[in-house]
Formats: C-alpha cells, structure tokens, sequence
C-alpha cells in the first residue's frame, strides 16, 4: 500500500480537504501505521502551538484611538504621515533661519557696541562726569589725611571683593562700633 | 437581540456614525492587537500599530466597498502595517533608542509597565520556543500560520489578506508546519509541549 503524501494529511488534520478528499485519507489513514503517525505529529504541534499566549490590550486603548481618530489625525488624507513630515520639516527650517537672524542680529549689536567703546578711548578728552556721582568722586585725589588712612589699609583695600563691594566698605565703621 | 454585522457597522461607519465605530472597535481590538504582538513581538509596538490599523480604517471608510468581508479588509491593513514594521525595524529602533520615536514622543507615553511585566510573565520556556520558531518564517509564512491558527481565519480570507491565490496559502501553511514540526521535533514527540 502506498503511503499518501505529506501535504494531504497535513490538510486534512487542518480541515482543507473536500468531503470526498477527506474521506478518501480517513480510509488510508485507518490502514496505514506510517501516515496515521504524521497526521498524529500534526495534530500534535498544533495542540503545542496553543500554548503561545499574547497579552491583552491595555485598558485605555480604546481612549487612545477614539483621542487619535478626534484629534484629526483620522482627517489626513492617506498620504497624511509624509504630508506630517513635510510640515515638521518647513517649521523646523523656520526654527533654523528664525535662529540664524537672532544670532546675526546680536552679532551686529556686539559689533556696534565694540565700535562705540574703541571710538570713547579713542577721545582724548571724554566728558567728565558730575561730580556728585560716586564713581566721579571716586576719582577725585583724596585729601592727605584720608590718603594716609586709605595707605594704613591698604592690604584690605587689595581685596578686590571688598574694593569692589561699597556697601561693605560702608558698614567698616558701624562694624567697629559695634 | 440582533447583533449588527461588520459589514452594517462599517456601512453605518462611512456615513458618520461614531457609535458603530466604537462597536468595531470593542470587537476587534483584542484580536489586532494580539495578532501584532505575534508578528513584532512587543506589547507597546503591537497597541501603536493596532491603533493605526483602527486610524486607517476610520480614514478609509469612505472607499470601504462591501464586496469584501470586513475582516479580511481589517486584516490586510493590519498585515501591511506590520510587515511594514518589521521591514523597517521599527521595533529595534524604538527599543534601542529608548528615548523617543521618529516623531519625537517618548515611547513611555504609551508602554505599560504592567502589561510589560505581565509579558514576562506569560512567556514560558514553551511559548519562548514557540515564538522563536514562527519568529524565524520567512514573512507570508509567519502571517499565514498566525492567521490560520490563532486568528482564526479561514484560509480562502488568508488568501484575500496576502494577495495570493488558495493554493498558494495551503502551500505556505503546509511548508510553515512542515519547518515547525522540525524545529519543535523534541516537543512534539513528548505530546504535549
């Protein structure tokens, strides 16, 4: 007896067959120790591919896509994601040139700002300052007594911090009040 | 009660009806997304790609003709969209990147960590080896055995889904089946995996 090919009684475990085919191979099948072992083999792995689970979807999926479909997004036409990526690529080259003035205009601004400084040294008389402005008075030459005072504290006045902070040379004399 | 068919839902659908949408939805979500998990193999790829799959049906109900039974139609979107993924890597990409996708949206905003850790859980030595062996099938044959065996579609809708002729999907199942049954020989010959 001859045996019945292997794709026959692959169909049949997976009922594929027309009634007369089906009938045909149950016949053989009852016969035949070889073939009924394949068709056993079948039925077998297909009783162990049951044992591949897959998860559930998520509890808010149906929110994500009612989200999605409300959004819009459901209105682009079929070609909508790369009509989405040419829009994303027109307001990011916005960004770009959009970034390219900001910094050509603040090197302008950096530029005349140098061109203002170099053209004040280059006076050589610049206008004097009022002097009841601080930094004017500063410049002032101290009379003789406050010069030898400022020279018995000239370590301290090496401080650039304390130098640089008038309101802790202020609060020098309430200190030693205190 | 009479249940609305896919077909009447979906015809309801083109004409604007939001509550025939949300029907369709609640039937076949767990299948699509189940169905992408088996081809790409992560959870949060597999909703992402479910929910395009429902996005592209809304969008396209105005060309949806009832001369095709609705769930081969679902199913061919879903299978391009997928074999499109797995094409692209998409799934490599965003698990490697970590960070976000092509579209700047960090892939947390959608990963679930339960279901992430529930998918741990299930995956046992034999669903492991399961999945390794239908993972290494070449495309069509991959569809076609997750289509046939845990969709439960027909093979004359599998024909419909992949474009090819009956034949030619008996032809694919028989070969699939013949690689699984060799590839899970030891399993199979202790009867139950």
């Amino acid at each position: 007896m001859k045996c019945i090919e292997r794709e026959k009684l692959f169909q049949l475990v997976n009922k594929m067959l027309e009634p007369h085919e089906e009938d045909e191979v149950r016949t053989h099948l009852a016969a035949c120790v070889a073939c009924a072992r394949v068709a056993e083999e079948y039925r077998r792995l297909d009783a162990a591919l049951d044992d591949w689970t897959a998860a559930e979807p998520s509890p808010w999926f149906d929110a994500r896509v009612r989200a999605r479909v409300a959004s819009g997004e459901a209105n682009v036409p079929w070609f909508g994601f790369g009509k989405v990526r040419a829009v994303t690529a027109v307001v990011a080259a916005a960004v770009v040139i959009l970034a390219a003035v900001v910094v050509f205009h603040h090197q302008q601004v950096v530029e005349n700002h140098h061109s203002v400084v170099s053209q004040q040294q280059a006076e050589p008389n610049p206008p004097i300052a009022k002097p009841s402005e601080p930094t004017e008075a500063l410049r002032q030459p101290l009379p003789a007594d406050e010069q030898l005072k400022m020279d018995e504290n000239l370590s301290l006045l090496e401080d650039y911090d304390v130098v640089s902070n008038f309101d802790a040379l202020s609060e020098l004399p309430q200190a030693k009040e205190n | 009660m009479v249940v609305d068919s896919d077909l009447d839902l979906m015809l309801r659908v083109r004409q604007g009806d939001a509550g025939s949408f949300d029907e369709l939805l609640r039937r076949y979500r767990t299948p699509l997304v189940k169905y992408f998990y088996r081809l790409v193999h992560d959870q949060a790829l597999a909703e992402d790609l479910a929910q395009d799959a429902f996005l592209r049906v809304y969008k396209a109900r105005h060309r949806y003709r009832p001369d095709a039974r609705f769930t081969t139609w679902l199913y061919r979107i879903a299978t391009n969209l997928a074999l499109n993924a797995i094409r692209d890597d998409r799934g490599r990409q965003l698990r490697d990147a970590g960070t976000a996708g092509d579209d700047g949206a960090a892939p947390m905003d959608f990963v679930d960590p339960k279901a992430t850790v529930e998918q741990e859980l299930i995956e046992t030595d034999r669903s492991r080896m399961i999945r390794e062996a239908i993972e290494a099938l070449p495309e069509n044959q991959r569809a076609a055995v997750i289509l046939h065996k845990y969709q439960d579609v027909d093979y004359r809708q599998i024909a419909g889904i992949l474009n090819v002729s009956e034949s030619a999907v008996k032809s694919l199942l028989f070969r699939a089946y013949e690689t699984l049954r060799t590839r899970l020989e030891p399993l199979v010959r202790e009867g139950k995996i």
